[in-house]
């Protein structure tokens, strides 16, 4: 089975196409401007879809008429974007004739990460611009151990490097920016269980510009922010009892973040996996990937079914695939 | 004032056009503006019409990114 996917739940237009076996074609358009502005993002996605998929045909050397399946992000997301590529899947699908399936963007984040690492039951840490969340299979859902009470980790980071003057998504920079940090700033750390929240440490570091060299404060932001979420997630694990970690999402980029995922997991005996970036960040495979095991799975939908839903949960997915 | 933009798009998979964008108008969440959106026989016809200017400008932009993707993707 050939199944095509396509992401557009934010900044990101991609396109993917993969196989039971292998990911034949990955390819993505990223709208950048000062955040994400929803409708000049869904302006960039109608732009460049048309490009990015005639992309990824190429690259993975398959044509339209050889695929089986149209994959498509249909939520959690930014309503204009979502519907760019809903729209696109809807006219590939009955242009095609071949089947639709509409999946849930964090959790195809999970399954591409065990798709491509070795972890087969892990507490997943998935943080990114919109979402941070601590996730676990358990009694037939993906249950949300912990997550943000408020703004996500990346969109924590993008709205600090803003106020820096960075451009957006500002990543790099930021990572860059903490490797030169020597002095710890006090930020509120913030977690209540397994729930945190960010917007009170973002609100702190703000302070601070005019007053400290931004490297320490970037470096104490985020020495903050990722303690918290390696801590939640170590709860999890124990709680659990899963000894398998997944960090994905946009953030799992930065080197500090894993490094401390690492030593948390070799101090507790337990694995530790991250998927290869580009299979990280927001992309169209993990949505082919996602569609294609959830059509082998049984699920169906009609044309009527594939409205987009912004706030679709993590844990109100049906997980069909598993046993 | 209610303001009215009316458009006829002529297309031989105009079923498919109809189909795709129907979803969208259907689901969309603009309640300052409303919209008729027909297949007739030998077109499909769409018509947003609204007091608010800003909101009809708005929601013509919206059917126009969808058109533009589903008419690209119609024959790519």
């Amino acid at each position: 089975m050939i199944s095509l996917g396509i992401e557009s739940t934010a900044h990101t237009l991609g396109i993917g196409i993969v196989n039971e076996k292998e990911v034949l074609a990955n390819e993505s358009s990223v709208y950048s401007g000062e955040g994400i502005h929803p409708r000049k993002a869904a302006d960039h996605h109608a732009r460049v879809l048309k490009g990015v998929l005639e992309s990824a045909l190429r690259k993975s050397g398959v044509s339209l008429e050889n695929l089986d399946l149209i994959s498509f992000s249909q939520g959690p997301g930014i309503g204009p974007c979502l519907r760019i590529g809903a729209t696109a899947a809807r006219t590939l699908s009955l242009r095609l004739e071949i089947p639709i399936i509409g999946v849930n963007h964090c959790v195809s984040h999970i399954e591409i990460g065990k798709f491509t690492t070795e972890a087969r039951d892990p507490v997943t840490l998935y943080v990114s611009g919109g979402n941070t969340q601590i996730i676990a299979y358990t009694a037939k859902r993906y249950r949300v151990f912990g997550e943000t009470l408020d703004i996500g980790i990346g969109n924590m980071q993008d709205t600090f490097g803003r106020a820096l003057g960075l451009k957006f998504p500002c990543g790099k920079e930021m990572d860059n920016l903490i490797s030169k940090g020597k002095k710890y700033l006090h930020i509120p750390y913030t977690i209540k269980g397994m729930d945190f929240s960010f917007s009170g440490m973002l609100t702190e570091a703000l302070k601070y510009l005019g007053k400290e060299k931004k490297e320490d404060i970037a470096f104490s932001l985020m020495e903050t922010a990722f303690s918290t979420v390696v801590e939640a997630s170590e709860r999890a694990l124990a709680h659990t009892g899963k000894r398998e970690l997944l960090l994905t999402g946009g953030m799992a980029a930065s080197p500090r973040l894993r490094e401390m995922c690492e030593i948390m997991c070799k101090e507790r005996g337990d694995r530790f996996y991250v998927p290869p970036f580009d299979l990280c960040r927001d992309n169209g495979a993990m949505i082919a990937y996602q569609g294609m095991i959830e059509y082998k799975s049984g699920k169906r939908m009609r044309i009527e079914d594939t409205a987009v839903k912004q706030k679709w949960r993590t844990d109100e997915v049906d997980v069909t695939w598993l046993s | 004032m209610e303001r009215k933009i009316k458009i006829r798009i002529y297309t031989p998979k105009k079923d498919i056009v109809y189909k795709a964008l129907k979803m969208e108008i259907d689901s969309a969440p603009y309640r300052k503006t409303s919209t008729v959106f027909e297949n007739k026989e030998d077109f499909l016809y769409l018509q947003i019409s609204s007091e608010d200017l800003s909101a009809l400008r708005g929601t013509f932009n919206s059917y126009m990114n969808w058109l533009k993707v589903i008419m690209e993707n119609l024959d790519s």
